[in-house]
């Protein structure tokens, strides 16, 4: 693995899921070749299997556009692109729940309170939560600040048959690190992923060090973060090699065993 | 195998490292070895924590016995009532200690990149084409990185630290200036590497890594990965800084 990287190959020797990803166009970010072809394409070239994303427009205007445009991804890149359900807590009529109906490859919820200027402990968001919960279906948060650390981590005590997922694993302070590393020990529905963009050669080992491997998801933030980044911040770490393949997928797969 | 040369990195003791992260000489070279990078530019963290001049010292201490692979970058400023060095004396002590580069930190240090403020130094170094790193952040804007380019149109400038957020920003600059170069480091967006390439030219990105803050194995998996030629990927990976480093005349 470590040879392939350091030569630019594609790891396609391993099996590789994305649990952390986005799909069409920021606001915010300067984002090109963010269409499900530009996405695949990258795959390929890290040998990366599969990626599951939500989609900006839904996490940032229209909720019904957005995850319009995600399912049809999934529908139309079986077993490549997986989609992520966003909640709106602002439509009362808009339902969850018939995504899980229409299409094959619709994974779980994501939830990104801060760019829908709310809160995760919004009331608004329960029928998804309950949902998820029911179906035990993965709930990937958005998280950053510690108090939306806490909230995620409150949902995932509250639902506890739901995998939750604690995108970005709080390294965005100290503070927010200690809340979820916490979680991950104390609470076993809780995992956190490597979508990191400010991390550094030592991060991983010390997240595996805290909570063991079994917690941690491969997540990229494509497009935010080229696929790169994070495929060889894990395949150049000193972790052992049925250590990255674990967190590369092999984590990804037994916790959505009956969806991948 | 591409040769890296590493444009962006600190050592030394820091206030605050992160759990985990390098922190001796030993776990850079580590790193360095691990992730395929030859040489690394560095600068002391004394220099941009608390005093460039005592971080002189402290980065001649830190890479003595380690020159084959740690190349010094002084941390700078210019001269207010006699605070650090004058041009001359900077310039004379770089050539005596083989510093070829040197970094400026105008937010954190507290001045102005202004002419009325830094225009003698920042003059007497272009004179001698020291490239001049300076953080994006340090400038508080994009607008501030314009105005450098434009009021030092001799001087090299190379933006460290880039980050996600900032190629709306960036690009236009990098039209309408042809004296900056980009680091690669924490430029990660989607295909970033590659879109730099086709919008304005491999020859102005310099491979860096941003250790410690950052990883060096995301750094140059990112150029490794890339849709560019390995011509493309040579010249980012060490042929721009060192074309660049043949060019002072100190």
């Amino acid at each position: 693995m470590i040879r392939r990287a350091l030569e630019g190959l594609p790891l396609d020797d391993i099996f590789i899921f994305d649990i952390h990803g986005h799909i069409e166009q920021s606001r915010v970010i300067h984002t090109a070749e963010y269409d499900a072809k530009g996405i695949i394409a990258k795959l390929d070239r890290m040998g990366v299997n599969a990626i599951a994303l939500s989609s900006n427009p839904a996490l940032q205007s229209d909720p019904w556009l957005g995850n319009d445009l995600t399912v049809q991804a999934a529908k139309e890149n079986p077993g490549r692109i997986y989609a992520y359900v966003v909640p709106n807590p602002y439509y009362a009529d808009f339902d969850v729940t018939k995504y899980f109906d229409s299409a094959p490859g619709v994974i779980g919820i994501k939830m990104h309170a801060c760019e829908q200027m709310t809160a995760l402990n919004n009331p608004s968001y329960i029928p998804a939560l309950e949902f998820a919960n029911k179906n035990k279906l993965p709930i990937l948060f958005h998280t950053w600040e510690p108090f939306e650390v806490e909230q995620a981590v409150a949902i995932g005590k509250t639902y506890k048959d739901a995998p939750v997922i604690i995108g970005h694993s709080g390294f965005t302070s100290f503070a927010s690190k200690q809340i979820a590393i916490q979680a991950c020990k104390s609470t076993e529905n809780i995992f956190v992923d490597t979508a990191i963009s400010s991390t550094y050669d030592g991060a991983i080992e010390w997240i595996v060090g805290q909570v063991g491997v079994d917690r941690v998801l491969f997540g990229t933030d494509l497009p935010f973060y080229d696929c790169s980044h994070n495929v060889g911040k894990l395949a150049l770490s000193k972790l052992s090699d049925s250590d990255k393949i674990k967190i590369f997928g092999e984590n990804a797969k037994k916790l959505l065993k009956d969806i991948i | 195998m591409i040769k890296f040369i590493d444009a962006n990195c600190m050592i030394g003791n820091r206030m605050a490292p992160r759990e985990g992260s390098p922190v001796t000489t030993g776990d850079f070279l580590e790193i360095m070895d691990r992730v395929g990078i030859e040489q690394a530019i560095c600068y002391h963290s004394v220099g941009v924590e608390n005093s460039c001049l005592l971080g002189i010292p402290e980065l001649e201490k830190t890479v003595t016995g380690y020159e084959d692979r740690l190349m010094k970058q002084w941390v700078v400023q210019p001269n207010i009532w006699d605070e650090f060095m004058t041009p001359q004396m900077l310039l004379a002590e770089m050539k005596k200690h083989s510093v070829k580069t040197v970094r400026f930190f105008p937010f954190s240090k507290q001045y102005s990149m202004a002419p009325y403020s830094a225009g003698s130094m920042i003059d007497a170094l272009s004179e001698c084409n020291v490239p001049i790193f300076v953080n994006y952040a340090e400038m508080q804007g994009a607008a501030n990185i314009y105005d450098l380019c434009k009021n030092y149109p001799k001087a090299k400038f190379v933006i460290c630290d880039p980050g996600y957020r900032t190629v709306r920003f960036l690009a236009p600059i990098f039209e309408s200036c042809d004296n900056i170069y980009l680091d690669s480091s924490n430029f990660i967006i989607h295909n970033a590497v590659a879109r730099f390439c086709q919008y304005v030219g491999a020859e102005r990105m310099l491979f860096g890594s941003g250790m410690p803050n950052a990883s060096a194995a995301a750094a140059t998996s990112l150029i490794r990965y890339a849709d560019i030629s390995d011509e493309e990927k040579q010249l980012i990976a060490s042929g721009n800084i060192l074309r660049l480093l043949e060019e002072v005349a100190l």
